[in-house]
């Protein structure tokens, strides 16, 4: 069921015009999509959560999903620094501050885990449990986006090389749908969308801004989760045919979690790739439903 | 809608968050001769559980009251069996030499089953028991709904650590003492060795035919007959679930902490698993150790009863 059926939200959050949906009442869970901002083929966005939306709504939760800093349709950061994960993580923070709930139950997917992961490290008072989502960003060891997506054979922003990053991701096919792609489609086609495209990779932003802050964040925050710990409820979910979050960066994620955190739980799925979320969509609904439940009970 | 489910879920986390650890009054079954002991509460979706170890361990006993903080909660929700297994708890031994095996433990738990008469069920086993819910629902997926393994080394491909962790009991074994330190060494934490566990634990030790069959196996039928068939057994259970796999969704259940099961095999079994059956998933607990299921008794049973729920 498509997102949109629940109509787009606008927010001003410190001057970024800000995409969100929003529906159903209780305890605010938002949910944060991945993928990198001025991705030239591969826009991620809010919509991607239309499978788990809905089952979050119904389970009895004020369910938000939020399209990132310079993603799908929310606008672009206002100075070059904030091409980077670390704006996306401020200005996620500003978003929830702007929402005004007490805390929210956070569900990150691959680069929103790191986003989710974050916040619940800086920002304690604004989560109440987090769900971390195949992210290889935040979790140790190397991702292998490098070798799944080395060769897109298709020019670059056209549906079919969409289309070919998502079935790449996949172990399933039948997920990427039309209706996503041309969604996706209709993202990468607005003007604000290929400035980002520009600035990151003509003008060099990936490789000036966005890789060496992430490089030095990611270490500090795997020294921080070593020393310190989260201060909430951790739940990972990881698809086991996941071609880019390996299994290996999965467990070792736990172990580094569970040293300081009692209550950290993971759930492996089957026959899923990156979009766990996407392709086996009743074990993730059920099993986050059943985490949040917990989370309110002290398990 | 979403407030009564609300409501209907808080009744529930009270019920578990506070469980009974009342199992109720044994039940009796003749299975094939052999009188056999179980507990059953609850009235809903099929669920068993099975304990692990094996009849006449010199270091140990094991029964169905493991469950103590298991079969109460979930009994609110489904109808819930725990059964000793052939030869232990208070379950009578086997009737020939002959079976002092694992092939008749899976055999007898079959029989059982069928009597009970209630299939398919939901299976969950512990440890040895989880190899036994595996080898039922592969050699009877008839009986098997779904399969729930826990912490369960003996299906694990990979070295055992029971040995290395174990190994140097305190003497005399199977005395209260010495079983507090084998379950607190099994364990996260020693406070959920509690004394009324011990209690039973004694009580079957001191059993007339806990002392006959750990006669038997100490001296001979363990080595001669219970280990290497269970072995040539383990081995051709991982073949089966490498070639066919498991005909029915199979939950993993993990205590990272656990010392005896190290996940590190269990990696290996789940790998082996996710191969040929496509509804198969794991659940890692922190701050368990072997027994999972008490040590983190709300999460498990929370998650259990979901379970049972989405695949009923």
């Amino acid at each position: 069921m498509p997102l949109q059926q629940y109509g787009e939200k606008w927010m001003d959050v410190g001057g970024i015009r800000t995409r969100y949906f929003e529906a159903g009442s209780g305890e605010p869970v938002l949910m944060m999509h991945g993928g990198t901002i001025g991705d030239a083929s591969g826009a991620a966005n809010a919509e991607e959560w239309e499978h788990n939306f809905p089952a979050i709504v119904e389970a009895g939760y004020r369910a938000i999903a939020v399209d990132k800093l310079g993603q799908g349709y929310t606008g672009n950061p206002l100075r070059d620094e904030d091409y980077s994960m670390r704006g996306q993580v401020a200005h996620m923070a500003q978003f929830m501050k702007a929402l005004g709930h007490s805390a929210f139950h956070l569900i990150g997917h691959s680069r929103g885990g790191y986003v989710a992961c974050r916040l619940t490290l800086e920002y304690p008072e604004l989560v109440s449990s987090c769900v971390i989502v195949d992210s290889n960003t935040c979790a140790p060891g190397m991702g292998r986006n490098e070798i799944v997506f080395a060769c897109n054979p298709h020019p670059q922003g056209s549906r079919e090389a969409s289309k070919w990053i998502f079935q790449g991701y996949s172990y399933r096919h039948d997920h990427v749908t039309d209706e996503w792609l041309s969604a996706v489609e209709k993202i990468l086609a607005q003007e604000k969308y290929q400035v980002a495209v520009r600035k990151m990779n003509k003008e060099g932003l990936a490789d000036t801004v966005f890789s060496p802050s992430l490089c030095h964040d990611r270490d500090e925050l795997f020294a921080r989760l070593e020393d310190q710990g989260l201060l909430r409820p951790i739940l990972l979910i990881w698809a086991f045919n996941d071609p880019t979050a390996t299994m290996d960066q999965g467990y070792r994620l736990y172990d580094l979690i569970a040293r300081h955190q009692a209550r950290c739980q993971m759930h492996v799925v089957n026959e899923a790739g990156h979009f766990s979320y996407r392709e086996q969509p009743a074990a993730f609904n059920r099993v986050v439903k059943e985490f949040l439940q917990g989370v309110a009970h002290g398990i | 809608m979403g407030s009564d489910k609300s409501s209907a879920w808080k009744e529930r986390a009270a019920s578990l968050r506070a469980p009974s650890r009342d199992m109720g009054q044994p039940h009796w079954m003749d299975v094939d001769g052999i009188r056999t002991r179980y507990f059953e509460a609850g009235t809903g979706e099929p669920v068993v559980l099975f304990h692990g170890g094996n009849a006449g361990s010199w270091l140990d006993v094991t029964d169905c009251l493991c469950w103590d903080m298991t079969l109460p909660p979930l009994s609110t929700q489904v109808n819930c069996v725990a059964v000793d297994r052939l030869g232990q708890g208070f379950t009578d031994n086997p009737k020939t030499d002959g079976d002092y095996t694992m092939h008749a433990s899976v055999q007898h738990a079959a029989s059982f089953l069928r009597k009970l008469g209630k299939g398919p069920y939901h299976l969950v086993g512990h440890s040895r028991g989880g190899y036994l819910v595996c080898r039922l629902a592969l050699e009877y997926p008839e009986l098997a709904k779904t399969c729930v393994i826990i912490s369960s080394g003996t299906l694990s491909p990979g070295p055992l650590r029971n040995p290395i962790w174990l190994g140097k009991p305190p003497r005399p074994v199977k005395t209260r003492e010495s079983m507090r330190w084998v379950l607190q060494r099994y364990s996260y934490s020693p406070r959920i060795v509690t004394e009324a566990w011990l209690d039973e634990c004694v009580a079957v030790a001191e059993s007339e035919r806990e002392q006959i069959v750990t006669r038997k196996m100490v001296e001979g039928l363990d080595k001669s007959l219970y280990a290497p068939e269970l072995r040539r057994q383990r081995l051709e259970t991982q073949r089966w679930i490498l070639e066919r796999g498991l005909p029915c969704p199979t939950l993993v259940v993990w205590g990272v902490n656990d010392r005896t099961a190290d996940f590190e095999n269990g990696k290996i079994l789940v790998e082996m698993l996710m191969r040929k059956q496509p509804k198969t998933e794991v659940r890692l607990f922190n701050q368990a150790g072997h027994f999972v299921y008490r040590e983190q008794a709300e999460g498990f049973n929370g998650m259990l009863l979901d379970y049972v729920r989405s695949n009923s």
